[in-house]
């Protein structure tokens, strides 16, 4: 069995198979963390593919003792972040139009929970992107509270009271307002 | 009233734990003191409720997020060929960083030459404007150079004799100021030994009984010319016999006189030149010894 240290350590040093395999192990949690964060399949296409690519540009910065998942993780959540404030700040200066959510989330899964799915995220595309982050993880990829410490940098007690936060949040908007869609 | 209920009551008194507490006990996270929330959840039907919102919440947030599964194209193909154009353009960035650090280093090495031959051009022409000026006397360059660093012993003629002669001076000491004050000039023709004048003294002297006897010598005199030595009193004069003048102009005389009657002044006058005299004032008198 291959420890994470000896994968980092393979990384580090260019090992190209260990990459293929980190890459088709994480690809499709972190593409589909990444979609649902910023609500556009082809933009999280294209910031999966950064993520990995900053991956094998700063891994050789690293320790071993790297926590590898969490480190992609952090890396994805900080292009997805950073592309949802680019995409505010355009729609704020007028630049891009507010874009309806993207159904294709709720493509798979039952029809009749089609219209709690598309309330969700419209509540969660209405919170900081960051407060919706912490929720993505949480309840989308399952991520423990320690485990978000270690994306994040911070305590356990801290995303503790960080996931509360963002679920009061969730809950104050959750089911207010029309449904928008956009097919896509 | 039994033991389980009295605890029971007490749990439902203590303290409500925090929200976030609440929700981290539903959602199964590790918690120091779950047993003790777990028992007041039980019997707070505030906090009962509170964890009943949190998870429908939370299954409306689990369903929406984590049940539905989509399935995107493999990104190896395009990762590797990122980076594969990633190395490219890194190569070609260090090639053109490469290249601009040589052209950089080329310029500045241009321009450094071009400093250099400046500075030499420069340096020719202030050379060749001196050395012209120096050929046809420029007075206005010449001017600006301190007189004392001038090695010239011709003073302005202009100036004359007012302007003080150069002089060696050290370092250390101060340049003279030009100022228009009379001062002799030295020349040759003013400062032979013949410029000399003419002197006496008395020689010896000598008491007999009431009278004095003083030996006059004179020096300086033109050799071969008489000298006539006159004693001067307060009312009258004595001239003595001539004497002449030896081969090193050199003369003497002398004269006995009672002590009460000592001239005052005695001269000595060169009979064929008669601007060549000398005067003796300093006379012992009475018959004390000098």
């Amino acid at each position: 069995m291959v420890t994470d240290v000896q994968v980092v350590d393979r990384l580090r040093a260019r090992d190209a198979q260990a990459f293929c395999s980190l890459i088709e192990r994480l690809q499709q949690p972190v593409t589909g963390y990444l979609h649902r964060l910023v609500g556009d399949r082809e933009a999280a296409l294209d910031l999966a593919q950064d993520t990995f690519l900053q991956v094998y540009k700063e891994i050789v910065k690293t320790s071993s003792e790297l926590a590898l998942d969490a480190w992609v993780y952090r890396i994805a959540t900080n292009y997805g972040l950073r592309y949802l404030n680019r995409r505010h700040l355009r729609q704020f200066v007028g630049l891009e139009e507010r874009e309806p959510f993207d159904t294709n989330l709720m493509a798979a899964g039952l029809e009749e929970q089609a219209e709690t799915r598309i309330l969700v995220q419209q509540a969660l595309s209405m919170m900081k992107p960051k407060d919706a982050a912490f929720l993505q993880l949480h309840y989308g990829d399952g991520f423990t509270y320690e485990e978000i410490g270690q994306i994040f940098d911070m305590g356990s007690e801290a995303v503790r009271k960080r996931v509360a936060r963002g679920v009061e949040k969730f809950r104050a908007t959750y089911g207010k307002g029309p449904i928008r869609t956009r097919q896509g | 009233m039994t033991r389980d209920d009295g605890s029971a009551a007490k749990l439902r008194q203590s303290r409500h734990p925090d929200k976030s507490i609440l929700l981290a006990y539903i959602r199964r996270q590790p918690l120091d003191d779950r047993l003790y929330i777990q028992q007041h959840v039980e019997h707070c039907e505030r906090c009962s409720q509170q964890c009943d919102e949190y998870k429908r919440l939370s299954s409306s947030l689990e369903d929406a997020l984590m049940q539905v599964r989509h399935f995107y194209p493999h990104l190896t193909s395009y990762v590797f060929f990122s980076i594969e154009e990633h190395s490219y353009e890194s190569g070609k960035l260090r090639v053109a960083q490469r290249q601009s650090l040589s052209d950089y280093r080329a310029k500045r090495k241009m321009a450094r030459l071009r400093i250099a031959i400046s500075l030499v051009l420069l340096f020719a022409i202030l050379l060749t404007t001196v050395a012209y000026a120096i050929s046809t006397n420029h007075t206005s360059l010449i001017s600006y150079i301190p007189h004392h660093s001038i090695a010239t012993t011709q003073p302005s003629p202009n100036l004359g004799n007012l302007v003080p002669p150069p002089q060696v001076t050290s370092k250390h000491k101060r340049p003279s100021k030009h100022i228009a004050v009379p001062t002799p000039v030295v020349s040759m023709a003013s400062t032979p030994a013949s410029t000399v004048r003419p002197s006496m003294v008395i020689c010896d002297t000598s008491i007999t009984g009431t009278s004095r006897y003083l030996k006059i010598c004179g020096d300086h005199f033109t050799p071969g010319d008489k000298v006539t030595v006159v004693l001067e009193y307060p009312k009258n004069s004595q001239s003595l016999a001539p004497v002449t003048v030896d081969g090193k102009g050199h003369f003497e005389d002398g004269f006995s006189r009672a002590c009460g009657d000592i001239p005052i002044v005695i001269h000595a006058i060169d009979q064929s030149h008669k601007t060549e005299s000398a005067t003796l004032t300093d006379i012992p008198r009475g018959c004390s010894s000098i």
